[in-house]
């Protein structure tokens, strides 16, 4: 890999979406809605960046092409 | 209500200057460890740097004092939209993606050591070379003055004596403690103590967690008073919030993975496993210790909600100072919050020096002033260059003692983000040339400083930085169609 996929770029797009809280602003009695002390809308931000995290480690996961230019050699 | 700790009794001085001691010795095992007299060994600790002391020396470089003192604070003034810095520090290693791998694979073919190496390799045009070499230099030189800042106000807190006195001994004792380490053992000597340091920041991190729900108790409870006091704080952003919100996670993004020091930590690993199993971790240590800041930050809002905006950067040291009037072991766990606030500026602090002195020795001594001096000769300037920027770090730290450099530090994405063609869009971009990058750079660089000269530093909720970039890569483009139809 020397960059991320069509596809990874587009699910990292869709979480950009969903972790910026802009669409709250139309629920704001579903925003107040609170767990463990959170708001939801804070639970949403912070669980979409947990999930940008995975995804990079997934991207991660795959050799890069020096590494498989060195398996080959 | 003081914004300084209780001060420390002997024994607790005992354990902060064997820390530091500690320091001290593994310079001296980095300067034993040394293999060659050579800028790649010295600088880049010849190339060999494993998966953990990367992880830990890319972790302390990242998160600097401000992480602690200066996220606390402003989640205090701003109530839960900080929860933007999770996800700004998150985006961080999301940019590696798009030019470590390449990045890493060039500098083993071509030994770089500086990040103008790759410039040098890639476009062979000296003014742009040198201009990308003078931005990070000042975008850096900052924030190194703001680290050395931050010691003399760390130590200041701390000691019983005459604030002044203990500012500036505060302030020379600590950089000295780095002159001696990072001259001794040099890259080796800062990955390490990263490595400690690193150690010491999670630590103190889950530390400040333990005491803030052992003070004040549960979030819940926090937020249930804030909802009295300030309710506006649990709101979700407005529209000029989302569109900083926005602004924040790219100018981050951007402006963070091209600090020179960070190119540098790119081009030490091992090889790519090295690096690509460190940036896996390092992907998910925001949610673990940036959202620390903001619940420590929620309950200082949610318990001591009168403080004045310039008590809030104190926040931190203000719940200290609360938690070690209470109890024994409130007082000790408030020491390795301390030894982990001096871990977080030195270790960022010692990275800005060496990147400084190499950029300053290889680029301009080298490229430009004497380009043919010799290894050794380039060995010593770049050992000097060390040593007056500590010394005009320290001068400048101790002559600036009441300034705010919030301003100033807040340019210093606002500039680096002009280098994002020169670094990230050049990878991809074959025919794009040297002479376009150089003139989309200046553009970029006047509109961001001269839309913040002119205060406005953020016009509609956006940094002033994503203007220049935009205006930069228009340059690019006019530039390369002009090229192109000639």
């Amino acid at each position: 890999m020397h960059r991320p996929g069509i596809q990874p770029l587009m699910i990292y797009f869709v979480l950009i979406i969903l972790g910026v809280p802009w669409y709250w602003q139309w629920l704001p009695s579903l925003a107040q809605i609170r767990w463990l002390g959170l708001p939801v809308w804070v639970i949403t931000s912070l669980s979409a960046s947990a999930l940008v995290s995975l995804l990079t480690v997934w991207v991660l996961r795959q050799p890069w092409e020096d590494e498989i230019e060195g398996d080959h050699e | 209500m003081s914004e300084h700790l209780v001060p420390f009794h002997w024994g607790e001085i005992s354990v902060i200057a064997g820390y530091l001691m500690f320091l001290l010795l593994i310079g001296l095992i980095g300067w034993r460890s040394r293999k060659a007299n050579t800028m790649t060994d010295f600088y880049l600790g010849g190339k060999s740097t494993g998966v953990w002391v990367l992880l830990l020396t890319l972790y302390a470089t990242q998160y600097s004092g401000n992480t602690l003192f200066g996220f606390t604070g402003k989640t205090y003034r701003v109530g839960f939209s900080w929860t933007v810095s999770v996800q700004f520090m998150t985006s961080i290693v999301v940019a590696y993606l798009f030019f470590a791998p390449k990045l890493f694979e060039l500098s083993r073919k071509f030994t770089f050591v500086t990040p103008a190496d790759f410039l040098k390799h890639r476009f062979n045009y000296r003014p742009l070379t040198l201009a990308a070499s003078v931005v990070m230099m000042v975008a850096i030189a900052n924030f190194l003055l703001a680290q050395m800042m931050a010691m003399g106000k760390a130590v200041e807190g701390l000691l019983d004596i005459d604030p002044y006195l203990a500012y500036g001994s505060g302030v020379i004792f600590l950089a000295g403690i780095i002159l001696v380490y990072e001259t001794l053992g040099g890259f080796r000597a800062v990955a390490w103590t990263d490595a400690i340091q690193g150690c010491i920041l999670m630590f103190g991190f889950a530390a400040l967690l333990f005491l803030m729900f052992r003070q004040f108790g549960s979030l819940e409870s926090a937020t249930r008073l804030l909802e009295g006091h300030s309710p506006e704080k649990l709101n979700p952003p407005t529209w000029s919030g989302i569109r900083e919100w926005v602004s924040y996670l790219f100018i981050v993004a951007i402006g963070c993975s091209l600090y020179p020091q960070a190119i540098q930590r790119i081009y030490c690993a091992r090889n790519s496993t090295t690096l690509r199993r460190s940036l896996m971790v390092m992907a998910c240590l925001p949610l673990v210790t940036t959202s620390v800041s903001i619940i420590a930050g929620i309950m200082g809002r949610a318990y001591l909600p009168d403080l004045s905006p310039e008590q809030t950067d104190s926040l931190l040291t203000i719940l200290c100072r609360e938690v070690q009037q209470e109890t024994l072991l409130g007082r000790w766990l408030v020491v390795v919050l301390f030894a982990a606030i001096l871990a977080a500026i030195m270790s960022t602090a010692d990275s800005i020096i060496l990147s400084l002195s190499s950029m300053l020795t290889k680029d301009i001594y080298g490229g430009w002033w004497a380009p043919s001096a010799s290894e050794s000769q380039m060995m010593l300037v770049g050992k000097r260059c060390g040593w007056f920027f500590i010394f005009a770090g320290v001068s400048g730290a101790i002559l600036l003692r009441d300034t705010t450099l919030v301003t100033m530090l807040d340019r210093k994405l606002d500039l680096l983000a002009q280098l994002c063609p020169a670094f990230m869009v050049s990878l991809w971009w074959k025919k794009l040339d040297g002479q376009s990058v150089f003139r989309g750079m200046l553009v970029g660089i006047v509109v961001a400083i001269g839309l913040a000269v002119l205060g406005h530093a953020k016009p509609f909720g956006i940094h002033a930085g994503l203007y220049g970039l935009t205006a930069n890569l228009m340059m690019i483009f006019a530039n390369r169609s002009r090229i192109e139809a000639e």
